[in-house]
């Protein structure tokens, strides 16, 4: 259902991406509108900042403007819009490693993580009793699977989040990041026996909360 | 499908991207596989516990991203700015390699169609090619008008040369420079393939009467333009203002036509047209000298005489006529050549050997008529014999 949703959205935008180059702006407002908030924590994932992942996004979208009359539709509107994001944000960490110094002000772990509105392990219980230690158990989780998720490779971490945060098809990656769609799927399974070791104490708690 | 299959399918299967038909048959596979079971498991609790929380953006992003790509949108370009592009997109076009094989292979497909069709217009394909040739052969008969004289060609002289070389020097004396009849003729052909019948014939009667030929030729003389009757056929040449003598080239005299085509013309000096004087000239001398070299006697009198008929007045005719009356000379007939040679006395250009002929003719019949009475006298006494018999005849 989530991707035949997601399939009806594409088609969809390849029809906003039409009606925008025709000249109808509003078809790029709806774009933005779909599109910004997955883009928006793929970037944050990546540079684990906020404000670094707010210029992506914009820088992103002001790109599509710019490139709107080379679209030639020859792949899906998201794939061409997370493969610009994507390269923004290797530049973006280039240049931050070029500086050669972390950012202080940015934490390892953005504030907003801890107030996100998504489905958390501690909204899963359904015991009033325990919703504190759920939510202290959940919090731990959160924080080491961040940390978790910022100690993966380059290569499977940012193949995880196209997957788990943009829900981006396995082929779909493979265009992005130019790797064949097995390779995709090797890095994915890599990264997922990461997390899984890294999570592995919580991960009867997580087999308790099916 | 067994374990290697379904690890193949493994990340497929987690997140639903499985065809119905492979997905079933995995789902089989993982209710008969504890180790499979236990990894797809494994993967699916660790999803469960990896969802990282969404994060909203910034509520202001939408406008600030609207607002930057609002800005960031190319505007109207000037006319200016769109021509430089348009020539610089055209001149990126120019300089591909593709573009210049192009432009060649449209040239040579324009030159070639320019060139068939020009061929196409100067030359119709249903149009026939004619031949046509132009000019018109000359008379067969030249009128008695013309000044005959031998055609002339460089090879006239030689050809002349080579027919007198063949002809005995004692009965014809060398050609004078004047006239050179026979410097226009070719080389001869054999004169045993000439047909000496077709020509005397009409002279047979000319023969018969030998000292009369002068009558049988005045007999023919007419036809050709000849006073009839009284006077004789080789009358005195008219004067010479008349008859103009044909001019004289540095290879002899030129044959000129008496008018179209060919009026005032040089004429090669080939083989005349059967019929012509000149070629009947030509055929009675190779006859001549045919006999001559077989040690015949002339046989081209009446082949001369009707030359000289149907040419008077005309450098054929003359030579004919003196040619004539060597020929009646050889055989005796002193009477037929005196006739000749005193009408060519009458002619400028023949005189001289006209009378050097008719003196020899003299002698030599004086050396007879002086033979002939040294041997009377020896046979007178045996005479009586004859005339007792036609005494007793009288008696």
């Amino acid at each position: 259902m989530k991707d035949a949703a997601a399939s009806r959205s594409e088609i969809a935008d390849e029809a906003l991406m039409i009606r925008f180059q025709s000249g109808d702006r509003s078809a790029f407002a709806l774009l933005v509108r779909r599109h910004q908030s997955p883009l928006y924590n793929f970037a944050l994932r990546q540079l684990r900042s906020p404000s670094a992942a707010e210029e992506v996004v914009q820088d992103a979208f002001v790109r599509v403007v710019h490139n709107a009359a080379e679209f030639k539709h020859a792949s899906r509107f998201s794939t061409w819009l997370y493969t610009i994001t994507r390269n923004l944000c290797i530049d973006h960490v280039r240049k931050r490693n070029l500086r050669n110094h972390p950012s202080l002000d940015e934490p390892k772990h953005p504030q907003g993580d801890q107030g996100g509105d998504g489905p958390t392990l501690g909204d899963r219980t359904a015991d009033g009793r325990a919703n504190v230690e759920r939510t202290a158990v959940a919090a731990e989780i959160r924080e080491r699977l961040l940390a978790a998720v910022d100690e993966l490779p380059d290569e499977q971490r940012e193949v995880f989040l196209l997957r788990e945060v943009s829900n981006v098809p396995f082929k779909e990656i493979a265009e992005i990041v130019g790797v064949p769609e097995n390779t995709v799927k090797s890095r994915m399974r890599y990264a997922l026996e990461r997390l899984q070791a890294a999570l592995s104490d919580y991960e009867e708690y997580a087999r308790a909360l099916r | 499908m067994d374990c290697e299959k379904f690890e193949s399918a493994l990340m497929d299967e987690l997140y639903g991207e499985l065809d119905e038909l492979t997905s079933a048959a995995a789902k089989r596979h993982v209710s008969g596989c504890a180790r499979c079971s236990a990894l797809l498991g494994g993967l699916r609790a660790t999803r469960r516990v990896a969802a990282l929380p969404r994060v909203e953006p910034p509520a202001d992003l939408e406008q600030r991203i609207l607002a930057a790509a609002a800005a960031a949108t190319p505007k109207a370009v000037p006319l200016r700015g769109r021509l430089a592009h348009a020539v610089s997109m055209a001149g990126s076009w120019a300089m591909r390699p593709q573009t210049a094989m192009v432009a060649v292979f449209l040239v040579m497909i324009g030159t070639s169609v320019l060139l068939l069709r020009g061929k196409s217009s100067r030359a119709p394909a249903s149009a026939e090619m004619t031949v046509t040739e132009e000019g018109t052969p000359a008379p067969a008969a030249p009128p008695a008008a013309v000044a005959a004289a031998a055609p002339l060609s460089s090879a006239a002289p030689e050809a002349y040369v080579a027919n007198r070389a063949d002809r005995p020097s004692a009965l014809l004396p060398p050609p004078s420079p004047t006239t050179g009849a026979g410097a226009g003729f070719a080389v001869a052909p054999a004169a045993d393939a000439l047909d000496d019948n077709r020509m005397r014939s009409p002279a047979k009667s000319m023969m018969a009467k030998g000292e009369d030929g002068l009558g049988a030729v005045a007999l023919n003389a007419p036809a050709r333009g000849a006073a009839a009757g009284a006077t004789p056929a080789f009358a005195p040449p008219p004067p010479p203002a008349a008859a103009s003598p044909a001019p004289v080239g540095p290879a002899g005299p030129r044959l000129e036509g008496t008018g179209g085509p060919f009026a005032g013309a040089p004429l090669e000096a080939t083989a005349p047209p059967p019929g012509d004087p000149s070629d009947e000239l030509w055929a009675a001398r190779t006859a001549r000298d045919a006999a001559a070299r077989q040690g015949r006697a002339c046989p081209s009198g009446p082949r001369f005489d009707d030359v000289a008929s149907r040419a008077p007045g005309t450098q054929q005719g003359w030579d004919a006529l003196y040619e004539g009356a060597l020929c009646y000379e050889s055989l005796g007939e002193f009477g037929s050549a005196r006739t000749r040679l005193g009408t060519l006395l009458g002619v400028p250009s023949y005189r001289d050997r006209a009378r050097a002929t008719l003196d020899r003719i003299n002698k030599e019949q004086g050396r007879g008529a002086a033979a002939a009475a040294h041997a009377a006298p020896k046979a007178a006494p045996a005479a009586p014999a004859s005339p007792p018999a036609a005494d007793a005849e009288q008696h």
